[in-house]
């Protein structure tokens, strides 16, 4: 997979072009805006990462170029501007992600590998938070403390609802409105009953009580 | 030594006034008791000049007539010598005889008199005379008339050079107490609505409130580029640094790699943090309220605390706390803040209890209302801070005493500076149970 390092800075741009290989991508490093251009135009890059404060060119109006030619290789923007108005900007110029400097190399690589995803349009993969992973397509859940177990379709509506976002906590009443329709009725202990069940079939730390808000997934 | 103008013109006009009405009173008074002592003696001798017309038959039946003493000038008319035909019922004093016409005063028994002799038709002499007591009653009381509209009109006239000194000086005392309530960092112009007298003070008090807040907003700057300026350094030194993790290292080689990465950790969360504060502080009223317009400025509470938790459950179940929500209302409730700044006091505050609660113990966040306003509590089972320390905790990089934590020493100075621009406000206190622990309160106004 390849991509496009448009970076200024020397220390920088080594050590990310670095991390990017070791992490099997083939990465063209350039340090201005005209050369990112230029590079744009004639090869073709399945991401681009790009810093705002280029000499030659700046990153925005570089994505708004890219834009306008009708491009439509993701950008993720890499920057040490953190105030909201240029996070907005950013995004509203057409960058698909915004990864403030310093980062973790691991955060960026997973922001990355997001936006490939969603640019990818993959069909509903299997969620997983590293401990449990749960198939949407069979509603099979797996966890280390247990066997595989087919979910009923109520004990994976709550799970998946977890699932979506490991580490957000889920209070009682976002977690009814996901697991049952408008108008059903709702025992005050439907929630925890399931959650009890789920428990017994993954692993009693599969999901977590948050004292006083809700239930969460652990995070990766 | 300082003193007061008001309180210095007020007492020496006060003084000055008293004074001269004094004398100015005093001169009336005298002046009037000598012209009606005049006059009175001019009354006799008009007097003398008509009773020196008649004979002394035609007195008698005068004098008769004269006898119920109702004149105001009390004037007698009485022959030294009574003639034998003199009515005997009358009351007759006894004048020494060798008394020559002209103005006397005289002394009979305990009365005193001013006398005037004169002849009358016939030769006799008579005296036309009047007691000097009410002599001098009537000269008493017609000064006084003379100096009564000065004893009304001096009262008032000290409450009116009073009262004028209040509203004269009102504005300069408007002015202090103005000056008195700003906030610290409100370096913006005084009004120059004020007397011409005080202006050249206010014009240089704004030269100096300007040339302040130039080398305020110089400071800000200067901390927030350098913070800016150490991002893309840090950068790649926590890049190369990762690169390191994922090499085959020596055992004890690892154990320093993760020191080092701690240690980069902790300058990055520096680094954000000073660039918060920074940019909070750059916030300043005026501009708040510019960038208030943009984002929403409501923000419900519990929303929050369940943002907050999702970040900071790691690090506490790491220190096995047991960190949750204890209280808050079934409804939801609103702040006047935005997101961002609400998330950033109640993340601080957690922060801060995870730091120094010791491991297995209990944070609980809580929410209530009251008086309009929010309560967000956030009570530690750490070893809380000293009555003496918790207003000096507020400060930038001061850290109590005796404890390793390794906090930027910048949360609580950022949850302050946030609660003065949202006017809010935040005490420190001991846990109200009796346990040992920190309760820190936030009170926020509630959104309508």
């Amino acid at each position: 997979m390849r991509l496009l390092l448009v970076e200024d800075d020397a220390m920088i741009g080594e050590a990310l072009e670095a991390t990017l290989r070791e992490a099997s991508y083939a990465v063209d490093w350039v340090r201005d805006g005209l050369m990112a251009t230029t590079a744009l135009k004639t090869h073709g890059y399945e991401l681009v990462l790009l810093d705002l404060g280029l000499p030659g060119k700046d990153g925005i109006t570089l994505l708004r170029q890219l834009r306008e030619d009708g491009h439509a290789t993701p950008v993720v923007i890499i920057t040490a501007r953190d105030n909201v108005e240029d996070r907005i900007l950013g995004l509203d110029v057409g960058a698909d992600d915004y990864v403030l400097k310093p980062f973790d190399a691991k955060e960026l690589l997973a922001r990355m590998r997001a936006v490939l995803r969603r640019k990818a349009g993959a069909a509903a993969p299997v969620l997983s938070n590293g401990i449990v992973s749960l198939d949407p397509a069979t509603h099979q859940a797996t966890s280390p403390e247990a066997e595989p177990s087919i979910l009923s379709n109520r004990e994976f509506a709550l799970l998946n609802a977890l699932m979506v976002r490991p580490g957000a906590i889920l209070s009682r009443s976002e977690l009814e409105d996901r697991v049952y329709g408008w108008g059903e009725e709702v025992d005050s202990n439907a929630i925890e009953f399931l959650i009890y069940t789920l428990r017994k079939k993954l692993g009693s730390s599969a999901i977590q009580n948050v004292r006083g808000v809700g239930w969460m997934v652990a995070q990766a | 030594m300082s003193y007061s103008i008001r309180k210095r013109l007020s007492w020496s006009l006060s003084l000055s006034i008293v004074l001269v009405a004094t004398i100015s009173g005093g001169l009336s008074y005298v002046g009037a008791r000598i012209k009606a002592n005049d006059r009175q003696d001019d009354t006799l001798r008009q007097v003398a000049q008509l009773v020196r017309l008649q004979t002394p038959d035609m007195l008698s039946v005068r004098e008769a007539g004269n006898d119920d003493d109702t004149t105001d000038y009390h004037i007698g008319i009485e022959p030294i010598n009574p003639p034998p035909n003199w009515p005997a019922s009358h009351e007759q004093r006894q004048w020494p005889s060798n008394l020559s016409p002209g103005m006397h005063s005289v002394q009979l028994d305990d009365d005193n008199y001013q006398v005037m002799v004169t002849p009358v038709r016939g030769g006799a002499l008579f005296a036309v005379f009047q007691e000097t007591d009410i002599r001098k009653h009537i000269a008493n009381s017609s000064a006084w008339r003379a100096i009564v509209p000065l004893l009304i009109l001096i009262p008032i006239l000290l409450l009116v050079v009073n009262d004028l000194l209040r509203r004269l000086l009102a504005p300069i005392n408007e002015l202090s107490q103005a000056v008195n309530h700003r906030d610290n960092d409100d370096t913006s112009a005084l009004p120059l609505l004020l007397p011409t007298e005080v202006q050249p003070v206010v014009l240089a008090t704004n030269r100096l409130l300007s040339r302040l807040g130039e080398s305020m907003q110089a400071q800000r700057r200067f901390i927030a580029d350098a913070a800016h300026e150490l991002r893309t350094p840090m950068t790649a030194l926590s890049l190369q640094a990762q690169r390191l993790e994922a090499i085959a290292l020596p055992a004890d080689a690892r154990v320093r790699l993760q020191a080092l990465l701690t240690g980069i950790t902790r300058t990055r969360h520096l680094l954000d943090q000073l660039l918060n504060l920074a940019r909070i502080q750059n916030a300043m009223p005026a501009s708040a309220n510019k960038s208030a317009s943009a984002a929403p400025l409501t923000t419900p509470v519990k929303a929050s605390f369940t943002r907050v938790l999702e970040n900071t459950l790691n690090g506490a179940r790491t220190k096995q706390i047991d960190l949750g929500v204890s209280d808050a209302p079934a409804d939801e409730v609103n702040v006047r803040a935005n997101e961002d700044n609400l998330d950033s006091i109640v993340r601080n505050l957690v922060d801060n209890a995870i730091r120094y609660t010791p491991i297995g113990g209990q944070i609980d966040v809580s929410l209530r209302i009251e008086h309009a306003h929010a309560i967000i509590s956030v009570q530690d089972s750490g070893p809380g801070i000293e009555p003496s320390e918790r207003l000096r905790v507020l400060d930038p990089f001061y850290r109590v005493l005796g404890t390793e934590q390794l906090g930027t020493g910048l949360g609580l100075a950022i949850v302050s500076t946030l609660l003065q621009q949202l006017k809010g406000s935040l005490v420190l206190t001991d846990r109200e149970d009796g346990g040992t622990g920190l309760l820190a309160q936030v009170r926020l106004p509630l959104a309508h």
